[in-house]
């Protein structure tokens, strides 16, 4: 088992993980969105 | 994982379909699973009853189990490649529950087997034994089926080699306009099931919903083209017979092909959601042989001169009454129902309407928007009400405003010349 | 597979607040757990009630009690509800109460938003309903009745206020499994306990967490293709609007995209569960659990360039459909890869037959059913005869119901003992597993030659020569829809505590963390994170 110090050392650094990778995926949602209705409708009639 | 081995070598596999029945844990083997047996003894019986059910149908018989009788050299390919398809997937799925059903009947703890430890193949022949099915799947997807597959499309596709006449259909809620450009022909069909029978208070004809007033006539033997676009919604124009099935996309000309070997009447209906109307939107096709097809556009085409001079004649009050009544009752009644009543909320009602019982032309013989005779020929954008001068001549709108004007309970008094809707377009 | 060294399950230190204030404000994973199973199961029997309307009203020719527009509404809510409503709210309460027992953490990374994620549902729910209910009393034309895709123009398909209610009910669902999906992603990345590698989680785990990357990349499309359309129904936009240039099958494009990895992410987390399952009844550890891992990753990736095999009727260039038939025939391989390892899964064992069990060989069956259907299906001119007809209907009801419902139900049953702390009428469970799998085949078989036949979908009113079929489906839909009612008594009761105690372990060949806390759970686990070897 760890000592306490390192203990919440391990605690925030998953904090921040976590924080990064939501803020990661939010962004991630934003750009797909923006994209199916900014570009998509130029790409896709191609497919026609 | 021995697969083969362990089936080769056991001569009790038969009863094996046996084992999902009767393979209770025996710590439960007590009222549970003479429970389960009860209903397994019931299998049959509900099995029977299906099947009893099924070749009770006189009616179609004969091809109840499968697709309608194929008369086009695509709806011939379609149905050998889906037959040989269902073979290979119900071979698959029997050799592979089979395999399960083995393993069911002989892997029970109630039998003393002993659990294995393994998590993946250990030896060699094991290794290929778990790849084999992968290859063969492979060698099924892309080649064996896969090759037909493409020639099937490339073949499908070829709409213009060799393609002898061009019939142009143009979906609208809910009637198909058929038009023959080479000939200068052009009609409208919809449904001719009557609305009584719809609702149950006559008897159905043998052709229920499947019958239309004009059916699609294209002679035998010759590859037609047919173009396809809609004017409102998505809508799918399908033949089970022909093998062919393409959807008319608004602002789009889609295509495809047929070449009908037999003659015949040929039914089929729109296959793609498009409203309240999707269900009563049939198509019919009268496959005839090419000197009868044309004696039937000679006729086309003199009906199609003499509706010509009919727009220029005086109509007299009854006449258009008659021919508005005709209509009203084979494409209006769809949705303004029997008696202009409306469904309400969703199709507004003709009787006592403000529009049917308000002026049509201003004083400079113009249409007045949103009038009456401006709603039936230009219709109302982003609802089911479209503009019917696209698929109506003249004397049709003409009547059909007329009627509407002085039926279920409007007194307009007043009526609509062709000419004037002549002069209007 | 795993095995916990310290699993300590603590006595609850932090009491909840009593009554309904406990559910709106819990944080609780296996709180909010048991409100999404919930909500999906109470939404599986509304969606079921309207389609018994519906099939009550396909058992004989004629018009008898809908009005067309009605029955669209009807089929386009029973499919929305169990999709959205029924299916992937059971699985998402799966995922909540299962994933942090199962990696050994104390709750999901985002307790919080776990909470709202969940809260947006009921509304999202009464949304979707309410034009539904209002006409009833005059107001409007009903709720939307343009299939669950919406994939026609419907601008002109329907006005009114139906179809703005889905568009919203939609940006709110949509915003709900993005919540959990964010969630499922941080907690499986991040919470784990220590030595529990990815390559150790379980199955379901990694199901999820692949269902999770897709939801991230297919929401935001749907949600942009509901919210183009509202502004082409509102703000004189023309995206789909072909009279005005726009184009009608870009919405298709748009819909599909996100609509056939939804078809994954309904059959995944069942997919994850069933080797469980298996392995557990069989005595067995997991079999293939590497190629199944990688199985998932292939079907995830091959779900998002296949889409346009939803539309080979609607004039896609040669290329295209070629393209589109040959990439979709691949998605068998990474399947029959499972099948192969589901089989594997019980050679060999020593298996029993308890309800869970039941379901989970169904599930196979059924589910092997409906794939093996779809391997004829991207063939493309094969696919003209079949395309929008009631064999499609029968195909997919096999992958949804056959395996979707039935996955759900064998996980229902597995872990209902450890979530109650009590046993359920084994008895009643398999004769509900028999009545369901009987019920089932006879409502759906007939619809597969009712479409090879000639039958198209989506009609209110059908030809003669249908009629033997319609009959007989609708008949096996009344008794299928009747014996769920069996699901409700047998629950309840294992709620209520009628059955015997359950132990921690619950079955006899049950693995995993989750099974070596004692039944029922303590409010909290997992607080000192288990070390796994």
């Amino acid at each position: 088992m760890m000592n306490e110090p390192e203990a919440m050392n391990e605690h925030e650094k998953r904090e921040r993980r976590t924080v990064q990778l939501v803020v990661a995926l939010m962004l991630f949602v934003a750009l797909i969105y923006a994209m199916t209705f900014i570009k998509l409708p130029v790409w896709l009639p191609a497919l026609q | 994982m021995e697969l083969t081995d362990a089936a080769i070598h056991d001569e009790s596999a038969i009863q094996m379909w046996l084992a999902p029945l009767s393979c209770c844990n025996p710590r439960h083997e007590t009222a549970s699973s003479r429970e389960i047996r009860q209903i397994a003894k019931q299998l049959p019986l509900w099995i029977g009853m299906v099947f009893f059910l099924f070749a009770s149908e006189p009616a179609c018989a004969k091809s109840i189990w499968d697709f309608q009788e194929p008369v086009t050299p695509i709806a011939r390919d379609s149905i050998a490649a889906s037959v040989d398809f269902l073979r290979i997937i119900m071979g698959i799925y029997v050799v592979v529950f089979a395999v399960f059903a083995y393993s069911l009947f002989k892997h029970r703890k109630s039998s003393g087997a002993q659990p294995g430890t393994f998590t993946k193949p250990g030896t060699k022949w094991q290794w290929a034994l778990a790849i084999s099915p992968f290859l063969l799947l492979i060698y099924i997807d892309y080649i064996w089926m896969g090759i037909p597959a493409f020639h099937a499309i490339a073949k499908m596709e070829d709409t213009r080699t060799a393609a002898e006449m061009v019939v142009k259909v143009t979906a609208s809620q809910w009637k198909w306009q058929y038009e023959y450009p080479e000939e200068n022909i052009k009609f409208v069909s919809t449904i001719a099931t009557k609305q009584d029978q719809i609702h149950n208070k006559e008897a159905k004809g043998a052709h229920y919903l499947q019958e239309v007033d004009n059916p699609l006539i294209l002679p035998t033997n010759k590859k037609v083209r047919i173009l396809l676009t809609s004017t409102d919604v998505i809508h799918s124009w399908w033949v089970p017979s022909f093998g062919v099935k393409r959807d008319a996309v608004p602002g789009y000309l889609r295509e495809m092909w047929v070449n009908i070997e037999k003659p015949g009447t040929y039914r089929g209906q729109c296959a793609q959601l498009c409203g309240d109307g999707h269900a009563f939107m049939p198509i019919v096709v009268e496959a005839i042989a090419e000197p009868q097809f044309t004696e039937w556009v000679a006729k086309k085409k003199a009906e199609g001169s003499t509706a010509k001079t009919a727009a220029d004649k005086v109509w007299s009050r009854e006449e258009l009454m008659a021919k508005g009544d005709e209509i009203y009752n084979g494409i209006c009644i769809t949705c303004h129902q029997a008696g202009g009543k409306g469904i309400p909320g969703a199709f507004p009602a003709l009787a006592g309407s403000k529009i049917v019982n308000g002026p049509f032309l201003d004083k400079g013989g113009r249409l007045i928007k949103d009038g009456h005779l401006d709603r039936v020929m230009n219709g109302k954008p982003g609802t089911a009400m479209q503009a019917f001068k696209n698929t109506f001549s003249d004397t049709e709108i003409a009547a059909i405003v007329t009627y509407e004007r002085n039926s279920f309970g409007n007194h307009m008094g007043d009526m609509v010349q062709p000419s004037q809707v002549k002069a209007l377009r | 597979m795993t095995e916990a060294i310290t699993a300590v399950a603590h006595d609850q230190h932090e009491h909840p607040p009593a009554g309904i204030m406990r559910w709106l404000t819990t944080t609780n994973h296996k709180d909010l757990g048991i409100l999404y199973m919930s909500f999906g199961g109470i939404m599986f029997f509304i969606g079921g009630a309207f389609i018994m309307a519906v099939r009550a009203e396909l058992l004989f020719p004629g018009l008898q009690l809908l009005s067309p527009g009605m029955y669209n509404q009807l089929f386009t809510l029973h499919a929305l509800i169990m999709v959205f409503g029924a299916i992937m709210p059971f699985a998402t309460g799966l995922n909540n109460y299962l994933i942090p027992l199962m990696i050994g953490a104390p709750d999901m990374a985002l307790p919080r938003v776990n909470n709202w994620g969940f809260w947006i549902l009921p509304f999202a729910a009464v949304l979707l309903l309410i034009p539904f209910f209002l006409q009833f009393f005059g107001i409007g034309s009903g709720a939307t009745a343009a299939g669950w895709v919406m994939h026609n123009t419907s601008l002109d398909l329907q006005s009114g206020i139906g179809i703005d209610f889905a568009i919203f009910t939609i940006h709110l669902l949509g915003l709900s499994s993005l919540t959990g999906a964010i969630n499922v992603v941080v907690t499986v990345l991040n919470m784990r306990a220590p030595g529990m590698t990815l390559m150790k989680i379980p199955l379901f785990v990694w199901a999820w967490l692949i269902t999770a990357f897709m939801l991230i990349l297919v929401i935001p499309v749907f949600s942009a293709a509901a919210t183009m359309l509202l502004t082409d129904r509102h703000f004189g936009t023309h995206f789909f609007d072909a009279a005005n240039g726009g184009d009608p099958i870009l919405l298709q494009h748009l819909i599909w995209f996100f609509g056939h990895p939804e078809v994954y992410i309904v059959l995944l987390p069942a997919w994850g569960l069933i080797p469980h399952i298996l392995a557990t009844f069989s005595r067995k550890p997991v079999y293939g659990y590497r190629a199944q891992v990688y199985a998932l990753w292939a079907i995830c990736f091959l779900s998002f360039i296949v889409w346009s095999h939803h539309m080979l009727t609607s004039g896609l260039p040669l290329a295209a459909e070629v393209y589109f038939m040959y990439a979709t025939m691949a998605i068998s391989i990474p399947t029959s890869v499972l099948v192969f390892c589901w089989l594997g899964a019980i050679w060999r064992g020593a298996m029993t037959f308890e309800t869970p069990m039941l379901f989970a060989l169904g599930f196979v069956a059924h589910f092997g059913m409906g794939a093996l259907t779809g391997l004829i299906l991207p063939d493309v001119a094969v696919n003209a005869q079949y395309h929008n007809s009631y064999v499609i209907v029968s195909h997919f009801h096999y992958t949804f119901f056959g395996g979707g419902i039935f996955g759900m139900m064998a996980a229902l049953y597995y872990w209902l003992p450890k979530f109650t702390g009590h046993m359920f009428d084994e008895k009643l469970g398999r004769l509900h597993f028999w009545l369901t799998t009987i019920f089932f085949n006879m409502t759906f078989i007939p619809q597969w030659f009712a479409g090879l036949d000639g039958m198209p979908r989506h009609i209110a009113d059908y030809a003669l020569r249908f009629s033997t079929f319609n009959l007989i489906s609708s008949v096996g839909a009344f008794s299928l829809g009747l014996s769920q009612l069996l699901l409700v008594y047998i629950v309840v009761r294992c709620v209520r505590g009628d059955g015997p105690k359950a132990t921690g372990q619950v079955w006899e060949g049950a693995q995993g963390l989750e099974f070596t806390v004692p039944s029922p759970l303590p409010y909290h686990t997992f607080e000192t994170p288990p070390e796994v070897k």
